[in-house]
């Protein structure tokens, strides 16, 4: 999968000097549809503009075909190559057909071919019956399809598609994807933006967010440091069949394993099952959050406190490592120190030590695996059950996060989160929000019951807290001892 | 009251006959502003398109001139022409005065800033995607700005309808470039205002019918067009 389009150094301002964006670098592949989302006013739709030529940046080297070109001649190439489509898709006040043929009348072809080609267009995209009708009379959902066929008889490298999918009733939702889908099989190229969490999954191999997070400084967050493999890549294609079904792996059973998995609709992904917990394993990643500021410690730093010989965070591993695929360790201050435990460490992507709602954020965008689990780098008892009770109370509740619950209290922190979630998170951290709480109520919460694992969340907060710990610690393996 | 009747009559006796003189100064009328307002019109829109779409230094001036030429009377450009025409002024050498080209010139000065006022108002208040949404799908500019243009259509038609009812109905230019010469530059409206100088109503009454049916024929095509379309019900 090679890079065709490359912009480096892009630089906008909008009038009055602001800066919209100051992006390092932004990458399109071939034949891969990335979904981009950011709230309102982030600068998705001008964005696209200028990926399509149809606005120009203040500054950007453009990389195209591995060639350098000046802005003039590159936009001239995008805009031959880039088609951008609109929120809502401009119709010529023409029939249909003529619509579809309005890029081809222009191309240079004669008469009999645009006729051709408009008409094995007007089939493929089941439009056949509406071509004499004038287009502006068609419905939101045809208007959608006929800008979609009118962009792709001109066989674009690039298709941009701002917001395809935003007020459209649920039948228009899905012969869109379906169209879209079939586009990129067709070897297109293709950008979405939404504000939705879900369309990642469905239609995107990359989601990119763009965000804000200064006053008017605006990056690309590049999410996906673990590049997935090309096996995955198909498992997911093939789920992209199954718009709307929410009830993935609740009903895998071993059987569902490998081979089958892919032939199953109902499959998120082909991953290979824990043959005890039955548990996706592979598509769990754990975050430690360990980001924190430690003000009660005297700001030492959590994760590496010592606990009988030990720090806190090998700890933490050491009963992790059985349960999820991988782990990343978040932290922002002695990097080198959480390095050496060899997993990989992922600093706050925005912020100054904003909580633990940015640890996740961070942890979501910089992994690619289905779920996510977080756990806290201050309690040093995390049950071996965690994410398989946190999984399987998501699966039953149909949830977007499960969280774990002491019988008298949420901890927040001890939860397993969908992948699917980061947009609506970016969105909620970039209006401001910090509070756990007021997040998890934006979305389907499980409540799972740990209250027969009492020392689960005991956490360390103050130096004595540390020495009843490691009492109770040296108790315990007495007691596996015995 | 009764003479208004009687009037009015014999202007219609006059109109079904076909009297020669008159429908002679009829069509020096049509003759003379069609070729203003076609000679006029494309330079307007491409002018107004401009000033709708370019940015450049002195655009907002120009736009505010053009606002203000709209209420430009007749009579003044009738006047400044006629000085750059008569044989003592700079153009005097071309030996326009009194003719209809003269009359053309006039008339493309009267009708060209109301072209590019209505028409800068229609295109500036198009779709903006229109523009997009041809340029992406690959027309070159100039394509785009008939595709815009087409796109516009009837608030364009409207400017050239309206600028059309601005110079067949005005006099002041007319009589002093054209000179109100019988068969030459004379028409409808100059032919009026001589007629009812010497008292001939009927005649008067008969061009002022004329003028308004041209008016409401024209009006009725447009509406009809709009409604085949269906943008009017």
């Amino acid at each position: 999968m090679s890079v065709f389009l490359q912009f480096k150094h892009l630089r906008k301002s909008i009038h009055g000097g602001e800066r919209l964006f100051d992006i390092d670098e932004f990458s399109i592949p071939e034949n891969t549809c990335i979904v981009l989302s950011g709230r309102n006013g982030a600068g998705k739709t001008t964005l696209l503009k200028i990926l399509a030529g149809l606005d120009k940046p203040d500054h950007v080297d453009i990389l195209y075909d591995g060639e350098h070109l000046p802005w003039k001649l590159a936009q001239q190439k995008l805009l031959h190559d880039v088609v951008y489509l609109h929120q809502q898709p401009y119709m010529f006040d023409k029939t249909v057909a003529e619509n579809i043929a309005y890029g081809l009348r222009r191309s240079g072809l004669n008469r009999v071919q645009v006729d051709e080609k408009v008409a094995q267009a007007l089939q493929w995209a089941q439009l056949s019956k509406l071509a004499t009708r004038n287009a502006r009379q068609l419905s939101g959902g045809e208007k959608q399809r006929v800008a979609l066929t009118r962009a792709r008889v001109l066989s674009p490298r690039l298709l941009l598609l701002d917001e395809p999918l935003a007020s459209m009733d649920i039948n228009a939702r899905e012969q869109t994807i379906h169209l879209i889908q079939r586009l990129k099989s067709e070897g297109v190229s293709t950008i979405v933006t939404s504000h939705e969490p879900h369309i990642s999954t469905l239609i995107g191999d990359e989601h990119r967010h763009l965000c804000k997070t200064g006053p008017c400084r605006y990056t690309v967050v590049k999410p996906f440091l673990f590049q997935r493999n090309m096996e995955q890549r198909s498992g997911l294609s093939k789920q992209h069949k199954t718009y709307g079904s929410r009830e993935p792996s609740a009903g895998l059973t071993l059987a569902d394993k490998a081979g089958q998995a892919n032939k199953s609709p109902v499959n998120r992904s082909n991953t290979t099952m824990n043959e005890h917990t039955r548990i996706p394993k592979q598509q769990i990643t754990a975050v430690i959050l360990a980001g924190g500021l430690a003000r009660r410690m005297s700001g030492q730093d959590k994760g590496l406190i010592e606990i009988n010989g030990r720090a806190m965070v090998e700890h933490i591993i050491t009963t992790l490592t059985p349960q999820v695929g991988s782990i990343l360790i978040n932290a922002n201050r002695n990097l080198d120190q959480y390095r050496r435990y060899a997993y990989p460490v992922i600093e706050d992507l925005m912020g100054e030590f904003f909580g633990p709602l940015v640890g996740m954020a961070s942890g979501m965008q910089a992994t690619n695996t289905d779920y996510l689990l977080t756990v806290p780098c201050d309690s040093p008892f995390i049950p071996p059950v965690l994410a398989e009770r946190l999984f399987h109370e998501l699966q039953d509740k149909q949830a977007d996060i499960s969280v774990a619950h002491d019988s008298t209290r949420m901890q927040p922190v001890f939860a397993l989160l969908r992948k699917e979630l980061l947009p609506s998170l970016m969105t909620y951290l970039e209006d401001g929000g910090r509070k756990i709480d007021t997040w998890y109520a934006e979305h389907r919460l499980a409540r799972t019951d740990f209250s027969d694992w009492p020392d689960a969340f005991i956490n360390i907060n103050t130096p004595d807290d540390k020495e009843s710990v490691e009492r109770k610690m040296t108790h315990q393996k007495d007691v596996h001892k015995t | 009251m009764t003479q208004l009747l009687e009037t009015s009559r014999q202007a219609l006796v006059l109109l079904f006959t076909g009297d020669p003189a008159l429908w002679s100064i009829v069509s020096i009328s049509f003759s003379v502003s069609l070729r203003a307002v076609l000679i006029a019109t494309p330079v307007a829109l491409l002018l107004a398109f401009l000033l709708a779409h370019a940015r450049f230094p002195g655009r907002r001036v120009l736009i505010s001139t053009f606002n203000t030429l709209l209420a430009l009377p007749a009579v003044v450009v009738g006047l400044t022409i006629y000085m750059l025409l008569s044989r003592s002024g700079p153009f005097g050498d071309l030996k326009l005065l009194f003719t209809q080209t003269g009359m053309v010139i006039g008339q493309i000065v009267l009708c060209f800033p109301l072209l590019v006022a209505f028409s800068h108002a229609t295109l500036q208040a198009a779709d903006q995607r229109a523009w997009e949404t041809a340029v992406t799908l690959g027309a070159k500019p100039w394509q785009a700005m008939l595709t815009l243009m087409y796109e516009v259509r009837y608030g364009l038609i409207a400017a050239v309808t309206a600028a059309f009812g601005r110079i067949i109905a005005e006099v002041g230019s007319s009589m002093m470039i054209g000179g109100n010469i019988l068969n030459y530059t004379r028409n409808i409206t100059t032919a009026i205002a001589l007629e009812t100088s010497k008292g001939e109503f009927a005649q008067g009454i008969a061009l002022g019918i004329i003028l308004l049916l041209s008016a409401l024929l024209l009006n009725f095509a447009l509406t009809f067009m709009q409604a085949r379309d269906g943008t009017v019900r």
